[in-house]
């Protein structure tokens, strides 16, 4: 009923849900809602009302979810599951994977990202969505988008005045051609995101 | 340098309370049963036993699993029903024969502390 839904306070539960990620669910189901609850009261005590600075500090007190999930794995004899050359493969096949074996190569990264046990299911859902196929997806479209630009000079062309400058169609295709561009950046810089974040949550310590 | 020592003798304080935090767990739930909270506000008014009270949950399903302690759900006066841990005949005897073991260790190394060895 009194559960805290102050953003920190579910930002840290958050990371400590993410944090105790190897250890069995029913005992992390336990420990996050203890401590939820600890929080509630421990914020409770601190002032009727509470503010930023009392729930940072109860935050502070009951401790990093890094440190709680450690203790968590000891106490219950889990080796932290390291990563290794499986989630080395994953990302580099989810991120080239595509390109070099059209397809095939990103869908055997996506199947080491589900096996790999380094991962929490939100970090798999990011890596399988954020983009199918990789950078892929930006290398092939960017072979379709160069291909519609030279169509547009053929129609340039064939469109009742020979010999309009190439400045003409690029000028009727400026708008929608930006979009293009944004969007082949995106497709780009979002694999490589996705990359970088599943590099960090694997191989971070 | 001026930091590394103490630096080391707290990291190896750590592992010493680290070994006798669920002894003391059991003998604050000998009196009387206690929730998570109320147990971690108890421990950590004892000076140096509790750095990060988070670290203490995972204990006590640690202990509650190893049927140490048990657990019910009462109704409090306010908010949500509290999870009441309290000690089992099991977590008893564990006690007791930790607390002989200490006794004995402390005595020993108190003696050593104090040089006052006889050959």
């Amino acid at each position: 009923m009194n559960t805290p839904t102050h953003p920190e306070v579910t930002r840290y539960l958050r990371d400590l849900e993410r944090a105790l990620h190897d250890v069995p669910g029913s005992r992390r189901r336990e420990i996050v809602e203890e401590i939820r609850e600890h929080i509630a009261e421990a914020s409770g005590s601190v002032s009727g009302d509470p503010h930023e600075g009392s729930i940072r500090s109860v935050l502070d007190q009951v401790g990093d979810p890094e440190t709680i999930a450690e203790e968590a794995r000891e106490r219950f004899g889990i080796t932290r599951s390291k990563a290794g050359a499986l989630e080395g493969f994953s990302i580099a096949l989810l991120l080239v994977g595509g390109v070099i074996i059209p397809g095939v190569g990103w869908i055997v990264g996506a199947v080491l990202l589900w096996v790999s046990r380094v991962w929490t299911l939100r970090d798999k859902l990011i890596g399988t969505l954020l983009v199918p196929g990789g950078l892929a997806l930006a290398f092939f479209f960017g072979l379709f988008a160069t291909g519609t630009s030279s169509s547009c000079v053929v129609k340039g062309g064939v469109g009742g005045t020979p010999g309009t400058p190439l400045g003409i169609c690029s000028a009727e295709t400026t708008g929608p051609e930006i979009w293009w561009t944004l969007l082949l950046v995106l497709l780009i810089v979002v694999p490589l995101g996705t990359a970088f974040y599943l590099g960090r949550r694997a191989f971070r310590r | 340098m001026r930091y590394m020592v103490p630096r080391q003798t707290e990291d190896r304080f750590s592992q010493l309370r680290r070994g006798t935090l669920e002894y003391c767990v059991l003998a604050i739930l000998r009196m009387k049963e206690r929730y998570g909270f109320e147990l971690v506000k108890e421990l950590s008014s004892v000076d140096g036993m509790v750095t990060t009270e988070g670290t203490i949950y995972p204990l006590l399903t640690r202990l509650r699993k190893d049927g140490l302690v048990t657990s019910d759900w009462k109704e409090s006066t306010k908010g949500p029903p509290r999870r009441y841990y309290r000690i089992t005949p099991k977590g008893g005897r564990a006690l007791a024969a930790f607390a002989d073991e200490w006794k004995r260790f402390s005595a020993s190394v108190d003696q050593l502390m104090e040089g006052e060895t006889r050959p």
